[in-house]
Parts: C-alpha cells; sequence; structure tokens
C-alpha cells in the first residue's frame, strides 16, 4: 500500500526533506499536524468504505448469486467475488493500518510543537534571542566577580541528547547563560525527536505498500502481518496501553461503550487480536477484529515451515472455509470470539449470537485437543450439533467451542508427558472463568441462561473455574462428559446447586473409569491413555468412587443428576467421543440440548428396553 | 426402540436398529416437531441437497424457522380433552 504521504519523499511530513540534519525549529513549528491527521480521516474513510463493501459482497451478493444460482458460470462469479472481498479486506486492514501511522505522527510532532512554544514563549519572557539554528543570544548580566560590572552575554548552543553532556561544575556566573542554555537545550531536544519521529514514520509510510497487481497473495498477508507490528510498535504513545486488560470485563464493556467510532476504528485496526480476544467485548466487535486477525495469523503462519505451523494452518484455513461458507435458513451464524496461535493454538467458535441469546453454552474440550484439524472439524460439530439441537427447544440459543487453554497432549505416551497434572486445569480454568463473566457482561439479557460443558480433561478444567471466586458468573447448569473427575467430590461444590449439574458417563468410556476397573479396557485403549496415571493428582483417597482428579461425578456419592447415555463401543476410545453426536447418540445429545435450553429438569429419559 | 422421553412439553422417541438406522422424533419449542433419520455411514461422503421442488415455505435467509403458528382444535394445547380422547 503506497501512501501518498509517503510517496517519493524520504519524510514522512510534507516541506521537510528528510534527514534530521536540515530541520530546523522554524520548520517544526509550521507543521501542520491537522493536514496530517485530515489525510488519516480520509485513509479512514477508505477503510470503511472497503469494509462495506466486503460485507456487502458476503453478507448480501454471494448468499443471493448462491441461492439463485447454479452452474459453471455461478461459481466462476462465486469465485471472482470471493477474490474481489478478499481485495477489499486488504484495503480495509492497510488503509486502517496507514491511518493509524498518520494519527500516530501527528501526535508525536505536536508532542514537540508543544514542547518547542514552550521553548519560545519563556524566550520571548526573558527576552532573550532565538536564532534559526537553534542557538540563544543572551545579554549582559549579573555581576563579575572582579569588577562588579554586569558580565558579557553571549550566544548558547542546544545540545539535542539530554545527558550527553556533563555539567562543567564551572558554572557561568552570568544568570542570562544558564537559562538561554536550558531553553536552546529544549528546542534541540524537540527538534531532534521531531526529527526522530519524521525518519520512523517515513519508514513505516514506505513499507506499506502491496504487490503489484491484483491478487492478494498469502505473502501479502504474511506482509501485512508485519506491517500492524511496525504500526503497533510505532503507536505505542499514541494508542498507548489503554487496551484495559486489567479491568472486569464489565469494566471493558463500558470503556469500549465509551470510545468514539473513529477510536474503535483505530483499535480493531491496529489491535485485532487484543480486541478480539477481550473478554467483555461485544460478540460482533470480537467477530469483526478475529475475522481480521485470521488473515494476519495466516499470512503469520505461512511464513514459518514447521510442523507446529502447519497443524494450526490447515484448522485455520479450514475455520476459515467454515465461515466463510455461509448458513443455511434455520442454522445458527457462526462467530469467530476468539483465536490465536499461541501454545497449542486458541479459538473460540460460538454458533449463534451469544450477546443476542437467552440461552449461552459454552464447551470445554479435553484430552489431546489442540488447534489442528480435528479441532476445527469435530470439536466445532460438537458446539454446532448442540446449538442445533438445542434450538429445536428454544431459538434464542448460542453454543460455544471454547479452546482457550492448553489442553494436555497425550499423543505419544509417558516420553513426551508435557502433562503438568492439574496445572493445565487451573490455568485454564482461571481463563475460562473469565470467558464466562465476558459472555455474562456482554449479554443483552439481564439473567441470561448459562451453561458450562465439560468433556474429559475439560470437565476438570470447568471444576477449576468453578473454584474462583465463588463459581462462574452467571452459570445456572453444569454439564460433564466422558469426566476423568472434577477436582471435588460433591455436585455442590460446583456453586450452582446440585440439581444443576448434570454427568453423562459411558459405560465403556475408559477415561471414566480407574486403571484397576477399566484396566483390560486400557490395555486395548494402549498408549493414549497409558500415563494417565500421571494425571491422577486429585485422587488421594482411594476410595472406591474415586477417578483420577477425585470422586467420581457419575457415581451416587457425588450427588449429580446422570442422564442416559450410549454405553458405547466396547474396548474403544470411541465411546468417549460421542456424547454430542446427534447420530451415535442422539439420546446423549439431546439430553445436553435440553439443559442448554434450560430445560435440565425434564431431562428424565428412561431405558426403554 | 433405545429410549423415550414422556415429557408433556418436549415428548421424544429414539429407535435405532442392529445395523445402526435409527429414527428420532422430537417435538422442540412451541409445539415445532423434529424428525430424524439416519442411515450408519461407513465413509464420511457429502450429501446433496434434495432436488425436489419444497411444497413449503424455505424462509430462506431466516436464521430461526418460525414456530407452528395454526391453530388447531384437535391437536394444539388447550384443546379440549375430549377431542383428545377421540383419536
Amino acid at each position: 500500500m503506497s501512501g501518498r504521504n509517503g510517496g517519493r519523499r524520504q519524510s514522512a511530513v510534507s516541506g521537510w526533506d528528510g534527514a534530521g540534519s536540515t530541520l530546523t525549529w522554524a520548520a517544526l513549528r509550521e507543521v501542520k499536524c491537522a493536514e496530517l491527521e485530515e489525510a488519516a480521516d480520509g485513509w479512514g474513510r477508505t477503510s470503511n468504505r472497503a469494509d462495506a463493501a466486503r460485507d456487502r459482497i458476503e453478507s448480501r451478493l454471494l448468499p443471493g448469486l448462491r441461492g439463485t444460482q447454479k452452474g459453471e458460470a455461478a461459481e466462476a462469479a462465486t469465485r471472482r467475488l470471493r477474490g474481489l472481498g478478499t481485495n477489499f479486506q486488504y484495503i480495509y486492514t492497510e488503509c486502517g493500518l496507514l491511518r493509524t501511522t498518520l494519527n500516530s505522527l501527528a501526535h508525536e510532532i505536536k508532542t514537540q510543537q508543544r514542547v518547542l512554544q514552550g521553548a519560545l514563549d519563556e524566550a520571548a519572557a526573558l527576552r532573550l534571542t532565538v536564532h534559526a539554528d537553534g542557538s540563544v543570544t543572551y545579554p549582559a548580566g549579573g555581576e563579575g566577580l572582579v569588577d562588579g560590572k554586569p558580565l558579557p552575554g553571549g550566544t548558547a548552543s542546544g545540545v539535542p541528547n539530554p545527558g550527553m553532556v556533563a555539567p562543567s561544575g564551572l558554572v557561568a556566573p552570568n544568570p542570562n547563560a544558564g537559562r538561554a542554555q536550558d531553553i536552546a537545550d529544549r528546542v534541540a531536544q524537540a527538534v531532534r525527536a521531531a526529527a526522530d519521529a519524521d525518519w520512523r514514520y517515513a519508514r513505516i509510510l514506505r513499507s506499506l505498500k502491496a504487490q503489484e497487481g491484483l491478487g492478494v497473495s498469502t505473502a501479502t498477508w504474511t506482509d501485512a502481518a508485519s506491517d500492524a507490528e511496525a504500526v503497533r510498535q510505532a503507536a505505542r504513545g499514541y494508542l498507548k496501553d489503554a487496551v484495559p486488560h486489567d479491568a472486569s470485563p464489565a469494566e471493558r464493556k463500558a470503556w469500549w461503550a465509551g470510545l468514539t467510532d473513529e477510536q474503535r476504528e483505530e483499535y480493531l485496526a491496529v489491535y485485532p487480536d487484543q480486541i478480539g480476544n477481550l473478554d467483555g467485548i461485544p460478540a460482533l466487535v470480537r467477530d469483526a477484529a478475529n475475522r481480521d486477525n485470521l488473515q494476519l495469523l495466516i499470512g503469520k503462519l505461512e511464513g514459518r515451515n514447521d510442523g507446529d505451523a502447519e497443524t494450526k494452518l490447515a484448522a485455520l484455513r479450514e475455520i476459515d472455509r467454515q465461515l466463510r461458507a455461509g448458513t443455511k435458513p434455520g442454522e445458527p451464524p457462526m462467530y469467530l470470539l476468539g483465536i490465536g496461535d499461541q501454545g497449542n493454538g486458541r479459538a473460540i467458535v460460538s454458533y449463534g449470537n451469544p450477546d443476542a441469546a437467552r440461552n449461552v453454552a459454552a464447551y470445554v474440550p479435553g484430552l489431546n485437543t489442540s488447534l489442528d484439524m480435528e479441532f476445527a472439524r469435530g470439536d466445532l460439530k460438537r458446539a454446532r450439533d448442540t446449538a442445533m439441537a438445542a434450538r429445536e427447544i428454544d431459538g434464542e440459543t448460542a453454543a460455544i467451542a471454547w479452546l482457550g487453554y492448553d489442553a494436555p497432549q497425550l499423543l505419544d505416551g509417558i516420553s513426551s508427558l508435557d502433562v503438568a497434572g492439574t496445572e493445565r486445569a487451573e490455568t485454564g480454568g482461571r481463563a475460562f472463568h473469565g470467558f464466562m463473566s465476558g459472555l455474562a457482561a456482554s449479554n443483552d439479557h439481564d439473567e441470561p441462561h448459562m451453561t458450562a460443558i465439560g468433556h474429559s480433561y475439560g470437565s476438570r478444567t470447568v471444576g477449576a473455574a468453578t473454584q474462583y471466586e465463588g463459581g462462574i458468573p452467571e452459570v445456572d447448569d453444569i454439564v460433564l462428559v466422558g469426566s476423568p473427575g472434577v477436582g471435588v467430590d460433591r455436585a455442590e461444590d460446583l456453586h450452582v446447586g446440585k440439581d444443576h449439574v448434570f454427568v453423562g458417563a459411558a459405560k465403556n468410556d475408559v477415561v471414566t473409569h480407574l486403571p484397576s476397573l477399566g484396566s483390560g479396557m486400557l490395555e486395548v485403549a494402549g498408549k493414549p491413555f497409558g500415563p494417565m496415571g500421571e494425571l491422577a493428582v486429585d485422587a488421594v483417597r482411594g476410595g472406591d468412587d474415586d477417578l483420577w482428579f477425585g470422586r467420581n461425578p457419575a457415581s451416587e456419592g457425588f450427588g449429580a443428576r446422570r442422564f442416559v447415555v450410549d454405553p458405547g463401543p466396547p474396548f474403544s476410545l470411541d465411546a468417549h467421543s460421542q456424547y454430542f453426536d446427534p447420530e451415535l447418540d442422539t439420546e446423549s445429545a439431546d439430553s445436553i440440548a435440553m439443559i442448554v435450553a434450560g430445560e435440565g429438569h425434564k431431562v428424565k429419559q428412561e431405558s426403554a428396553e | 426402540m433405545t429410549a423415550i422421553n414422556n415429557d408433556v412439553d418436549f415428548p421424544a422417541i429414539y429407535a435405532r436398529t442392529q445395523d445402526g438406522f435409527s429414527v428420532r422424533l422430537r417435538i422442540g419449542g412451541k409445539g415445532q416437531a423434529f424428525f430424524q433419520v439416519d442411515t450408519p455411514c461407513v465413509q464420511e461422503s457429502e450429501v446433496l441437497d434434495s432436488t425436489s421442488q419444497a411444497t413449503a415455505p424455505l424462509y430462506e435467509g431466516m436464521e430461526l424457522i418460525p414456530r407452528p403458528n395454526i391453530h388447531s382444535d384437535f391437536w394444539s394445547a388447550g384443546a379440549s380433552e375430549e377431542a383428545g380422547g377421540r383419536s
């Protein structure tokens, strides 16, 4: 993206010819920052128009075309339109960055102008003369030590780098000399700082360039990712640490609501990853930020050539594909509430708008989950299936797949065991607690019905989340399936009331049995669950009801409501992974949906033998 | 028959054959009925949309299919016990 203000000139500020040495204080004083800000507004408007155009293509043209036309011509048109949509998205991103760069530059120049003006005003008040080169002439003054006559005047030259020149100790007795020196220094420092800013921003503006032609290749997105990083570094002083990371979700919501449209647009353009993953920010905003962030992440990972990047890339591309696929009538639309490449990867996807919905459920996946193809297909499908089935009962429902933590990976057996017992559940539990607080804050209803669903190790994570601040805010019901234990011994300790804790445990699920009980199964299951014993940090009592992490939630003593699930295929891991499946275990999937829709008390399916 | 939920508001019935063919009928919110038939799938495969002409509205572009809005003296909630008993 070639900025007009970058152009061929070496300087970011028009009128300067670049190298700091030729910048004078007079030139600094005359810089019209309002013009820079106007230019920024212009780029902002372009960015907004591009965003609106992309939106029109994706939400109106493409669905319209898909719904009414068939055949090769229609497919070709769809492809071209998608390409056009990508172009607009790229324009939106880069123009947004240009806008913030220019605003940030204006901000820094204005700061130095204020320093300069302060020095000039003081010089005028003291009747000192500031020369074009920044030196300051002072008149005779004070008293000579020998003859008592006023000491001769002189000229002080400014020192641009404070601290570089140590005070000589021989203080000139003419009191005007010290004042003149101070003013000259401030002038020189302002000019120096402004020239430095000019140089830095000129470099950034030059780098905001697109490749020739209309194709927006992945390399271009890789470039855009580094552009965003460069602008962010530079704009730190301008947009500052204003993103309220340490505030509560409700405070963040208020912060966002208090910003002007322009400020919001700038935050979205420069910090899509932070805004997109900030609990308390409205779902639609997070979704918009994360869709941009998804493109930037794909670009960033494209630039790497290792197995980890490839695994995550495949998942990101699959999520991107689903986001673009559009929804049919009666299907819940998709919202990307979180995305990231840190650790094993992060992705939070909602089916249905969680702010508008009266029922909101979030599902925490467990063992061996990471941002890979299996997550992008299987785990997202679980949330989607749950949303679909719950919407049969109550249409105002959203269901979320939440991969907001590093779940334990046991694929390679004990040798590569990177499990830290319950630590991941504790870390994840804190993050999940924050996420649910954010949903509660951003939801439009006074008292939304919220459900936390934990599968496998994810149920231990949900268990951990309930132990902060007396429970997960606003969560009314908890569903635990395929649970190896949740870290507490009684259902009421999850802080929703024991009648609101629902448990599904398949007879043939190896995770819901201790090795002593299910040793036969474990042998067959082999490696993946071999090292489960390493996780068993909570199991200390050794009672009959105990599992890996404390008492078996499916046991009588735990006191939860147990719903009917299919026993699952014997001697296989499949029994651990079909609780949400509307085809393999319809009864279980429907029970979960019923709870999510706020009708948990009606879950009472009886065996019809 | 694998399970029955005889709830007043959301009754459901599930059946499955030995080979994995299954049928499910569930009444959802506001009396909306949902019927689901599944065949065992050996291999994951694309399922094409129906090509036959629809005989009911398709609710193009709507996120939520409207719930039943026609009152029947016989079937709808509030119908007299007598009417129900005659079936």
